[in-house]
C-alpha cells in the first residue's frame, strides 16, 4: 500500500501547484490570470447599473427559428476579384462539369465538427434562439451549440480583433429592426455558396427583423463589404419560421464523429471495425 | 430541426449556406437498397445516430453494415427515441450505399419489427 501512496502522494502536490494547468507560471507569479488587466471602460452591458425595464420595447422574437431554405431568394452572382474571383470560378466550373466528385471537392472541411462561422452559423439546417438582455443580443444555434454575442450596448467595434469564426459583433436597433456590424473573421471563410469566400476585412451587416405581415417569420438581409474579396458589397437573405412546440437539444459533435476529414480532404466513413 | 439531409442539400445547393454534418457525395443518393438484418448496436449520438446490422452474405454467413442517420436533435422530430432500436431486433432496412462498395450506408428508412417504419430525416 505505501508503495502506492507515495507516488499519489507526489502526483497530487503537483496538480496543488498547478491549479491552472498549462502556461501558468507567469500568472500564477502576478497571482492574477494574465487576463484580469483593469479594462479601459467598462461597458453597459456588464456594468452594476442595469435597466431591465428597456427589454420591454424589444419586439418578441421567443421560441426556435427554424430556416426556411426554399424560400430564400437565390443570392446575387458576387463581384468579387483576386484570389477570391479564382476560388469562385474554380468551383463554379466544378459544379457545372457535372463531376461526380464536385459536391466532396466543393465541401471539403465542412466536416470534422469544424463551427462554419458568420454568417454559416445562422442557417445551419437546425434552429436559431435569441436572448435578450440589458445590452447584449445572443444567438444561440442548435448545431455545436454554437454562440454569437452580439452587443448593443454602445461600445465601438474592436480596433485589432484576432480573427474568429463568429467575429466581433455589435448591433443598435432601427425600430423593430435589429442592425448588425460584424469584423474580425477569419481569411477564406464562407460568405455563401459556391465557393464565395472572404478575407479578414469582411465587414457584414445583418439587418434582422420580424416578417411586418407574419410574425412568426423572421428576416434578415446581409450586406457584405470587403476591400480585399469584393468590387461591390454582397447581398444575400434569410428567412426563418417561428417554432413554439419544442426546446433546443444538446448537440456535442466531438460524441461519436465517425466522418473526419482525412489528408486527401476527403470525408471519410467509420464503418463496423475500421 | 426538421430539415432533411437530403432536401437540406438540395436545397443547399441552390440556396444559403446550409451544410449539415458532411458531404454526402461518399453515399449513391440515386440508389435505395432494401435489405433485412438483426441489429447489433443503436448510437444515439451526435453528430450522427448509428445502427450497426447484421445481414447475410453470400458465403452463409453474415456481415455486420454500418448505417449512418441523421442526429438525434433531427430524428426525435419524426418519432424516434434513443429506445427506438435494441440489439437483437430484426429489422428492414432501406439506405442509400457507400460509394466504396465498403459495408455502409446513409439510411432511408427502417421497419421494426411490429411494422411501424421510422424515417431518417
Amino acid at each position: 500500500m505505501k508503495y502506492w501512496v507515495a507516488p499519489l502522494g507526489v502526483l497530487a502536490a503537483v496538480c496543488l501547484a498547478a491549479p491552472g494547468g498549462a502556461q501558468q507560471s507567469a500568472a500564477q507569479a502576478a497571482d492574477v490570470m494574465p487576463q484580469n488587466v483593469v479594462p479601459d471602460k467598462i461597458w453597459p452591458a456588464s456594468a452594476p447599473q442595469v435597466d431591465f425595464a428597456a427589454l420591454q420595447k424589444l419586439p418578441d422574437w421567443r421560441g426556435l427559428w427554424s430556416p426556411m431554405l426554399s424560400a430564400n431568394a437565390k443570392p446575387e452572382i458576387p463581384q468579387l476579384k483576386g484570389k477570391y474571383k479564382t476560388h469562385y470560378d474554380e468551383i463554379q466550373a466544378l459544379i457545372k462539369s457535372g463531376d461526380p466528385e464536385a459536391q466532396l471537392k466543393v465541401e471539403r472541411r465542412s466536416s470534422a465538427c469544424e463551427p462554419p462561422g458568420v454568417p454559416g452559423i445562422m442557417t445551419q439546417p437546425y434552429n436559431l434562439e435569441f436572448l435578450f438582455t440589458p445590452g447584449r443580443v445572443t444567438v444561440i444555434q442548435e448545431a455545436y451549440m454554437q454562440v454569437r454575442r452580439i452587443f448593443t450596448d454602445g461600445r465601438p467595434l474592436p480596433e485589432d480583433p484576432d480573427p474568429t469564426f463568429n467575429g466581433s459583433s455589435i448591433g443598435h436597433w432601427e425600430g423593430d429592426t435589429l442592425v448588425v456590424t460584424t469584423i474580425g473573421l477569419r481569411e477564406g471563410g464562407t460568405m455563401g455558396r459556391w465557393g464565395i469566400t472572404h478575407s479578414s476585412k469582411v465587414k457584414l451587416t445583418e439587418r434582422i427583423r420580424l416578417d411586418p405581415t407574419n410574425k412568426d417569420v423572421l428576416l434578415i438581409d446581409n450586406t457584405f463589404e470587403d476591400p480585399e474579396a469584393l468590387v461591390a458589397p454582397w447581398h444575400s437573405s434569410y428567412q426563418f419560421k417561428r417554432e413554439r412546440g419544442f426546446d433546443q437539444i444538446e448537440f456535442v459533435c466531438a460524441e461519436n464523429d465517425r466522418n473526419p476529414i482525412n489528408a486527401d480532404g476527403e470525408v471519410e466513413f467509420i464503418g463496423v471495425g475500421d | 430541426m426538421r430539415i432533411t439531409w437530403l432536401t437540406g442539400l438540395v436545397l443547399a445547393s441552390c440556396a444559403a449556406t446550409a451544410a449539415a454534418h458532411h458531404s454526402f457525395s461518399m453515399f449513391d443518393m440515386k440508389k435505395d437498397v432494401t435489405v433485412q438484418g438483426t441489429v447489433t448496436d443503436f448510437r444515439w449520438t451526435n453528430p450522427h445516430a448509428w445502427m450497426h446490422i447484421d445481414v447475410a452474405d453470400a458465403k452463409g454467413g453474415a456481415t455486420n453494415w454500418a448505417i449512418e442517420m441523421t442526429s438525434p436533435n433531427n430524428l426525435v422530430s419524426v418519432g424516434w427515441r434513443r429506445s427506438a432500436l435494441k440489439a437483437g431486433d430484426k429489422v428492414t432496412v432501406t439506405y442509400h450505399p457507400l460509394v466504396n462498395g465498403k459495408a455502409g450506408g446513409s439510411l432511408v428508412r427502417v421497419v421494426l419489427p411490429d411494422g411501424k417504419t421510422l424515417e431518417n430525416k
